[in-house]
C-alpha cells in the first residue's frame, strides 16, 4: 500500500456559507503532491489552511478547477464511487469530532469502517474484534490506558491525540490533519508530530498537515506551503523557509508567529506587544 | 411605584421602546383567544352551581371506598398486565416500522449533501417518506382501532395495531428531528472518511443521541398505555373495557381502583425512564 498522489489544477474554492461576491477562501491553486510525500501547511488566519484540507478530501466542492486524486478527477464521479474514494483518505478536522458518549476503543474502531463489512463493523460493537490494534495505535501517543474511558472522560489535549491516533487504524493513503496541536502543550505537540511523521513514512502514506507552530513546520517537514489570502505564497523544502520568507508571509499577523513561539505565556501578555522571533527552533 | 411609570418620563429617550409592541401582541392573544372560549362552550362557574356540584359531588363519592375484594383485583392485575401488553407489543412494531423510515429520511446520514447540495432523487425520496409519517399520525389511534375491530375483530390485537401505526408516525417524526437537532459532526466525519451509512449510525449518530432517544420513547410507551386503555372502550380489550363496563353500571368504587391502578402504571413507566437515562449518561 502506497501514498496517494494528489494533484490541483487552477482550483477555486469558496466556504459554503460564502456569497458568490466575497473573495475565494483560496484562488487559482495549482499544486501537485507526490506519493508518501511530507507537506506541512502554515499561513496566518484566514489563509485558507482548512479549504485546502477540505478540498483534498473531498469535503467541499471547488468552483473551479480539478481536484485529482490518484489521476482520477474527485467530481467526475458517481456518489459511490465518491465514498469508495473517500475511504482511502483520512480527513481529521481541527477539533475532533468523537460522540461524547463513546468510549476511546469504538472511536477508533470507527475509524477502520470503510475496510469493514458491514456485518463485521457490528462484530465490534458486540464486542471489539481489533484491541490489539487500538492499543497499539494508542500507545503511540501514550493513551494506552485510556483504551475503555468515555471520551467526554478525556481532557481536551487527549481528546486530541485520540483524534490522531484513529489515523492509524484508518485504512487510508492520505492523511489530512487539520492543525493537530492546537490543544497540546509544546511537548507533547513535538512527539505527536514525531509520531504522525513517524507512521506515515512506515505505513508509506501520504500526509498533510496544517500547522500554527512554524518553528515544528519548517524543522520537521521536507516540504513547507505558505499560503496567505487563498494564494501560495512559496513552496519550499522546509529548511529554506527563511524568517524573512515567514515574516512576510506573516506580516500584519505577527502575533500569530508569537504566540506559537511561546504557547504557554501567550495569555498573560497581550499579543502585539510581543516581540517578533521567528524560525528558531 | 406604579406598574408602569411612564408618565413620570417627559423625556421619550427614558421611555421603554418595547412598550406598544407588547401591548400589541396582548391584544392579538386575547382577540385569538375569545372566539375560541366561545366557540368551546369554556364556562367554568358552571361546575360551581348548585346542581351540578351536588352531580359532582355523588359521583365522586361513589368512588370510594375503591373496590378491593380479591376476585375483582385479580381481574384487574390481569386486565392491567393486557394494557401493558398492548401498549408493549404496540410500541415495539411501532419501532420496527419508525427505525428505518427514519433512517431513510433523516438528512444526517446523506451523502450526497456532504459536499454542497442534496441530489435531487434522495430529496425526494426523503419528502416522500416524511409525507408517509405525516399520513400514519395524523388518523387518530381511535379511528384506526375502529377500522381494525372490523378487520380483525373485538381484541387485543386491534389495539396492537392502531398503536403501532400511529406511533410509528410520531416516532419516525421525533427521531428525525433528535437525529437533526444534536451533533452532526461526528456523523460527517465517519461519512467524510468513507463509512457507509448504516455504518456510520451504529458508530457516531446513535451513541451521541441514545438518551434522546432512549427517553422519548419511553415516554411513548407511556403514552401508548394510556391510549390502550381508550381503545379499550371500543373493544380492543384491556383495562379500558373493563373500565368502561364498571362505568356503565355506575360501579364508582371499581373504576377508583382501575385509576389508582393507571397512576401507579403512569409512574412506573417515569421511575423506568429515569432508570434508564442514568445508565445510559
Amino acid at each position: 500500500m502506497s501514498g496517494l498522489r494528489v494533484e490541483l489544477n487552477g482550483v477555486t474554492a469558496r466556504h459554503p456559507a460564502a456569497t458568490a461576491q466575497s473573495s475565494p477562501a483560496l484562488d487559482a491553486l495549482t499544486l501537485s503532491i507526490e506519493p508518501g510525500e511530507h507537506v506541512a501547511v502554515i499561513g496566518p488566519s484566514g489563509a485558507g489552511k482548512t479549504t485546502l484540507l477540505q478540498l483534498l478530501g473531498a469535503a467541499l466542492r471547488p468552483s473551479q478547477g480539478a481536484v485529482t486524486l490518484d489521476q482520477q478527477s474527485v467530481w467526475t464521479l458517481s456518489t459511490r464511487q465518491l465514498q469508495r474514494q473517500r475511504g482511502r483518505l483520512f480527513y481529521a478536522p481541527q477539533s475532533p469530532p468523537l460522540p461524547p458518549r463513546q468510549r476511546v476503543v469504538v472511536s477508533l474502531l470507527a475509524a477502520k469502517l470503510p475496510a469493514l463489512s458491514l456485518w463485521r463493523s457490528l462484530q465490534n460493537l458486540i464486542y471489539p474484534q481489533h484491541v490489539d490494534e487500538v492499543v497499539k495505535a494508542l500507545a503511540q501517543f501514550d493513551l494506552q490506558e485510556k483504551i475503555w474511558e468515555r471520551v467526554d472522560r478525556l481532557s481536551g489535549g487527549e481528546r486530541q491525540r485520540v483524534g490522531l491516533a484513529r489515523a492509524l487504524l484508518a485504512p487510508a493513503r492520505l492523511w489530512l490533519i487539520d492543525e493537530p496541536l492546537s490543544a497540546l502543550d509544546p511537548t507533547r505537540a513535538r512527539q505527536a508530530i514525531a509520531t504522525l511523521l513517524r507512521e506515515a513514512r512506515a505505513k508509506g502514506v501520504t500526509l498533510l498537515t496544517t500547522l500554527h507552530q512554524v518553528n515544528l513546520a519548517t524543522a520537521e517537514f521536507p516540504r513547507v506551503l505558505g499560503l496567505r489570502e487563498g494564494k501560495l505564497v512559496f513552496d519550499l523544502p522546509g529548511h529554506e523557509v527563511t524568517s524573512e520568507r515567514l515574516a512576510h508571509l506573516y506580516a500584519q499577523f505577527e502575533y500569530e508567529l508569537a504566540q506559537v513561539e511561546a504557547p504557554v505565556v501567550s495569555e498573560e501578555l497581550p499579543p502585539a506587544k510581543r516581540e517578533v522571533r521567528v524560525g528558531c527552533a | 411605584m406604579r406598574l408602569i411609570p411612564m408618565a413620570r418620563f417627559k423625556d421619550p429617550s427614558l421611555r421603554d421602546p418595547a412598550w406598544s409592541r407588547r401591548v400589541f401582541w396582548f391584544v392579538v392573544a386575547c382577540v385569538i383567544l375569545w372566539p375560541a372560549l366561545v366557540s368551546t362552550e369554556f364556562r367554568p362557574w358552571v361546575f360551581f352551581e348548585a346542581q351540578n356540584l351536588k352531580v359532582t359531588t355523588h359521583f365522586l363519592a361513589e368512588f370510594f371506598p375503591p373496590a378491593l375484594n380479591p376476585e375483582f383485583l385479580e381481574l384487574v392485575a390481569r386486565e392491567a398486565w393486557r394494557t401493558v401488553a398492548i401498549a408493549t407489543a404496540g410500541t415495539f412494531l411501532a419501532l420496527l416500522f419508525a427505525i428505518p423510515l427514519t433512517l431513510l429520511s433523516t438528512t444526517v446520514l446523506s451523502v450526497s449533501s456532504l459536499s454542497g447540495r442534496m441530489r435531487a432523487l434522495p430529496f425526494v425520496v426523503r419528502q416522500l417518506i416524511r409525507w408517509l409519517l405525516i399520513l400514519l399520525r395524523s388518523v387518530p389511534e381511535l379511528i384506526w382501532a375502529l377500522v381494525f375491530v372490523r378487520v380483525v375483530g373485538l381484541g387485543p390485537a386491534a389495539g396492537v395495531l392502531a398503536i403501532a401505526l400511529t406511533y410509528a408516525g410520531m416516532l419516525g417524526k421525533v427521531y428525525g428531528e433528535i437525529l437533526e437537532s444534536g451533533e452532526r459532526e461526528p456523523a460527517t466525519a465517519l461519512l467524510r472518511n468513507g463509512a457507509g451509512r448504516i455504518q456510520t449510525f451504529f458508530f457516531s449518530v446513535l451513541p451521541g443521541n441514545a438518551t434522546e432517544l432512549t427517553s422519548y420513547t419511553i415516554y411513548r410507551w407511556e403514552c401508548a398505555i394510556r391510549a390502550s386503555t381508550v381503545l379499550g372502550f371500543v373493544g380492543a380489550g384491556g383495562l379500558g373495557q373493563q373500565m368502561d363496563n364498571s362505568m356503565r353500571m355506575f360501579n364508582g368504587s371499581e373504576v377508583a381502583t382501575m385509576l389508582i391502578v393507571f397512576i401507579l402504571l403512569v409512574g412506573l413507566a417515569d421511575l423506568l425512564s429515569t432508570w434508564m437515562r442514568r445508565a445510559l449518561q
